[in-house]
């Protein structure tokens, strides 16, 4: 057992840690040395966990909570701010409005959600935009068109018809372009996969000039330079609804589904892609789709830390 | 028990049956609820044996109404907090409400989080919640704010060493 002095050492450690670990610009150097700190004992393991009930409690309030809490003049100017662009993004159940402009539906607007985050918004043509988690969006609206530029993640969008400005939404893989619809777009580090809820949906390849029309119930994959066979909807949507559903999922997709809303890693062993999941669970509290796992399959998880979760087979 | 506490405690028994009276009913017209006053008042009494000294007999007045003041502010931001939580608990479908344990659990570390908040400096204060909240890089922090990274690393440090403090 270390004495008081070791121990408030350790807690300070700790703390500095967790403070370098909020930066959001950790470098793979500063993560290396903390997981090297963690490894090197118990009672740094037992430091770390005291101090993650704080993260955890932080974690539980309501990212809004910020504009309630003492007075904090900056960010209630930004809002100002904000307003008289006439622009309102608050995440929440009711819908923000972006409104429109003094001069006209120009928008040009940048929007982003955080791991687990997600955002709705309504644009100035009556279009409704839903930002899934870790997502980023440009919105550049003008006279000619309706432009959504995908940077990462993904959206939904029920669009709102205009005859004279066609909506698409663009990715470095291509473009999706509405006919007046509910459709998907999900960026995935090698292709674009567009499903379409509703109404039809144009795709165009970035390069070679590819390109289909995607009816009512169908998603297609597409890369810069090619579009894959369309397959019929699966649970691409269940995320509005604050669901992952799983219908006979591998438990390694499954993990990589579940890592996009959570922050941190999940590690796991290769032989979990030997398991099958089935459920609809709510995304809202990843720790507890987690612990369910343990219920109903032969599973071990170790939280190292919050962040970090190691999940093997027994 | 040591003697000064001794002390302090039966100072404290002098000081209530001396003042418990007009302290109560000046809670209750102050709140216009009779349960309310009453918890009040007798937290004035614990404040006051937690604080561990005794005011002088003419303070005692004007001492004792000064922590009831504070506690009813504390209260009205309580009840603030509890408001806009609510509020916010309203829009969200009922598919995402979280049980009502999770709801009071959420609203104890908001208030908790407000008074350690309002303890601190202003510019520690805006790099935590702008770090916590608005999910802003420290980079992104340091040149809103007009100071350099390693400044936003010492406030974010003392911001959560007074969370953890407070725990």
């Amino acid at each position: 057992m270390s004495n008081g002095a070791e121990q408030a050492q350790l807690r300070q450690q700790a703390l500095e840690w967790q403070v370098m670990l909020w930066s959001g610009e950790v470098t793979p150097a500063e993560q290396a040395g903390f997981e090297a700190w963690l490894a090197t004992g118990q009672e740094q393991q037992q430091a770390w966990a005291e101090l993650q009930s704080i993260q955890q409690a932080l974690q539980e309030i309501p990212a809004q909570a910020a504009g309630w809490l003492k007075d904090k003049p900056k960010a209630e100017k930004r809002r100002q701010l904000l307003q008289l662009l006439g622009i309102t993004a608050i995440v929440g159940g009711s819908l923000p409005l972006v409104r429109h402009s003094d001069t006209w539906q120009d928008l040009s607007a940048d929007y982003s959600t955080h791991t687990g985050e997600q955002r709705r918004l309504l644009l100035p043509d009556g279009s409704q935009l839903t930002l899934n988690t870790s997502s980023a969006v440009d919105i550049d609206f003008n006279a000619q068109e309706r432009r959504l530029i995908l940077h990462r993640g993904e959206i939904h969008l029920a669009s709102a018809p205009d005859i004279a400005r066609p909506l698409k939404v663009e990715t470095v893989h291509g473009m999706a372009q509405a006919l007046g619809t509910r459709f998907n777009v999900r960026l995935k580090p090698d292709e674009t996969q567009v499903s379409v809820q509703d109404g039809t949906v144009h795709l165009q390849t970035l390069y070679a000039g590819n390109a289909v029309t995607l009816e009512s119930g169908w998603l297609a994959r597409f890369s810069a330079y090619d579009i894959q066979a369309a397959l019929p909807n699966g649970n691409e949507v269940a995320w509005l609804e604050g669901k992952l559903v799983a219908e006979r999922m591998q438990l390694d997709a499954f993990l990589d589904e579940l890592a996009r809303y959570r922050p941190g890693v999940i590690r796991y062993s290769n032989a979990v892609g030997k398991l099958i999941v089935s459920g609809v669970y709510p995304l809202a509290d990843t720790d507890r789709i987690l612990e369910s796992l343990l219920y109903a399959l032969p599973l071990r998880i170790d939280y190292f830390s919050r962040y970090w979760v190691s999940v093997r087979t027994l | 028990m040591p003697a000064k506490n001794i002390l302090i405690t039966s100072l404290t028994q002098q000081l209530y049956t001396l003042h418990h009276g007009w302290l109560n009913a000046w809670l209750r017209k102050k709140l216009g609820c009779h349960d309310t006053a009453a918890d009040l008042a007798q937290d004035t009494f614990v404040r006051l044996i937690v604080a561990g000294k005794a005011p002088s007999p003419e303070q005692s007045r004007a001492y004792l109404a000064q922590i009831a003041k504070g506690l009813v502010i504390d209260l009205y931001r309580r009840r603030h907090l509890e408001r806009t939580y609510q509020e916010w608990l309203f829009q969200l479908p009922e598919s995402q409400l979280p049980s009502p344990e999770h709801q009071a659990i959420v609203l104890q570390s908001l208030v908790q989080l407000d008074q350690i908040l309002a303890e601190l400096p202003r510019k520690v204060r805006e790099t935590f919640l702008l770090s916590r909240f608005d999910g802003l890089t420290y980079s992104e922090i340091a040149q809103k704010l007009g100071v350099s990274v390693a400044s936003v690393r010492v406030y974010m440090l003392k911001a959560v060493q007074a969370c953890m403090v407070q725990q």
